[in-house]
């Protein structure tokens, strides 16, 4: 009785499987993560234009403004709207990020700018080291955050020009939309 | 009245009058190819497409089901530069969660899904404007211009190569709308302890789960089957393509007290192939994901039978099932909850198998 009805429901799984596709995507249709620390994220910010790419790397650093600490993490998503990293595996998650204090995760590290943690890809989606066209979400476990984000070379650095002739980086402010 | 009609011919010749319906708020919205109507989603001052300047606007579809996205551009004017009616910077289809980029022209650092070639007679955009257009305004985007012709070289190989200009150009929203809040990560529907109440099976025998927890995760399985006798209308089932999620919370006796070992979420709507996650049957309904996100669920099936009952299925695959290691300590409760006080369940107390890589049970 047990074979058989391990045989139907796998029968029913291929029959399903056959008719599927991508599951949910993109930064509002993704459904929240839970940190490692088991505490529910909520969605602070949304963005478009996350890049990674052609040297260009895009941080976003976001301050702690509420009266207790808080979990933060980063989410980016691809063209394709797969989620390309895990906040409940760590992956552009911070614990208890203190009052006050302000972190900076980017999707590498940047000869210019400060990271305190680079994202690592998995290999959803389009399943390349890139983002070409992507998209991103802050959460965190409060909503009390403000948060910048830059589009940066990550190769170059200033340098006095009275000294050099190296260029300065690439950079551009990215705009974040605030949720509710 | 000839001198005022020769005062504004000669203004129009000298270009200080503005053509009728000119410019990003004046004229009238297009159509997209496909005859669907387009609306406003953001607008964008200072649009170049000159002296190897470009314009990239990126966006990314926020709504639940596929929209056409345009890009208008306007010259200095307001003349509008392209057609999204006949193609010139339009992309049709965009599904859920995709992001796009549109641009003026191409660029060697950016990638760009689809360029405009402007058209009479705009030849040149030097100081522009544009607006974003679409057929949902759930839409959120950046605006960038962007040097066309430089790319990012290592200085340690090329110590003259300059990095391309980039700036970003701070796009207004058209709406005030805020886009749809994300779903609850649907696992946290598993309280910590087994919920009482829960409509239970048919007799014993009526449900029965089969945990496989394999080397590499990607070989890990799930399939769990209740029939009850409660009677159970389709409406029991909430509405699960708007607001109603499930999880599958399976827990033990680790430590001798009831303990959640395992949480499997299925979230409510959410878009598969471009097609919604869940159907609507003639008894229930059927979710479907072939990609098994976010907790390695592929199907549940929902169906009611009145006073029969319902009967129910989930099935799952894959390294994104949360499994936390087996075997189990006896008793196993198994219940599908929706968060909501209504919940499916039934306790196991004697599997036929209970090891490290496999349990499996019917239910007491």
């Amino acid at each position: 009785m047990m074979g058989r009805t391990v045989a139907v429901g796998l029968g029913f799984f291929l029959w399903t499987l056959a008719q599927a596709g991508p599951a949910a995507a993109g930064p509002t249709d993704t459904p929240l993560p839970t940190f490692s620390d088991s505490k529910a994220a909520v969605s602070v910010y949304i963005a478009s234009g996350v890049i990674k790419n052609n040297n260009l790397e895009t941080d976003f650093f976001c301050t702690n403004i509420d009266t207790v600490a808080v979990d933060i993490g980063l989410e980016v998503f691809d063209e394709t709207g797969a989620l390309r990293n895990s906040i409940a595996g760590g992956s552009g998650a911070f614990l208890n990020v203190g009052v006050g204090k302000t972190v900076t995760v980017g999707t590498a590290g940047t000869a210019q700018l400060h990271e305190d943690q680079a994202i690592t890809l998995n290999a959803a989606g389009n399943a390349t080291a890139v983002l070409r066209n992507g998209s991103g979400r802050v959460v965190a476990t409060s909503k009390n955050l403000i948060c910048t984000a830059v589009v940066v070379d990550k190769l170059h650095t200033v340098q006095d020009p009275a000294s050099s002739t190296l260029p300065p980086p690439s950079l551009a402010q990215l705009q974040l939309v605030k949720l509710p | 009245m000839r001198f005022l009609t020769a005062i504004l011919g000669l203004a129009a010749a000298l270009g200080l009058v503005a053509p009728a319906g000119a410019g990003i708020s004046d004229t009238p919205l297009p159509t997209f190819s496909n005859g669907h109507a387009a609306q406003v989603v953001a607008l964008v001052p200072g649009v170049i497409k000159a002296d190897a300047i470009e314009t990239d606007v990126i966006c990314t579809n926020l709504a639940p089901a596929a929209v056409d996205i345009g890009l208008e551009v306007f010259d200095v004017a307001g003349v509008r530069a392209n057609h999204v009616s006949t193609g010139n910077g339009a992309l049709l289809a965009v599904a859920p969660g995709r992001t796009v980029t549109i641009a003026t022209g191409g660029t060697a650092v950016l990638h760009e899904d689809a360029t405009i070639a402007l058209e009479a007679p705009v030849t040149e955009i030097a100081n522009g404007s544009a607006r974003v257009v679409a057929t949902d305004t759930r839409l959120v985007c950046n605006a960038f211009t962007v040097d066309s012709l430089h790319t990012i070289q290592s200085p340690n190989k090329c110590s003259t190569c300059k990095p391309p200009a980039l700036a970003n150009l701070g796009l207004s929203y058209a709406s005030a709308s805020p886009p749809p809040p994300p779903p609850p990560d649907p696992s946290s529907l598993c309280p910590a302890a087994p919920q009482s109440g829960c409509r239970q099976p048919t007799g014993p025998g009526r449900a029965m789960v089969l945990l496989k927890d394999r080397s590499p995760n990607a070989l890990d399985a799930l399939l769990w089957k209740w029939a009850g006798s409660t009677p159970t209308a389709k409406a029991d089932f909430g509405d699960p393509f708007t607001t109603t999620s499930y999880a599958l919370c399976v827990y033990d006796h680790t430590g001798g007290t009831p303990t959640r070992r395992f949480a499997a979420g299925v979230p409510f709507g959410g878009t598969c192939a471009g097609h919604p996650c869940w159907r609507d049957t003639a008894t229930g309904y059927l979710y479907v994901d072939s990609a098994r996100t976010p907790d390695g669920v592929a199907t549940l099936s929902l169906r009611a039978a009145g006073t029969a009952g319902a009967k129910l299925i989930l099935q799952g695959q894959g390294a994104n099932l949360p499994f936390s290691g087996l075997p189990l300590t006896l008793p196993v409760t198994v219940q599908l909850t929706t968060g909501s006080g209504l919940c499916w369940g039934a306790n196991y107390s004697s599997p036929s198998a209970n090891s490290t890589g496999l349990f499996k049970a019917k239910s007491d």
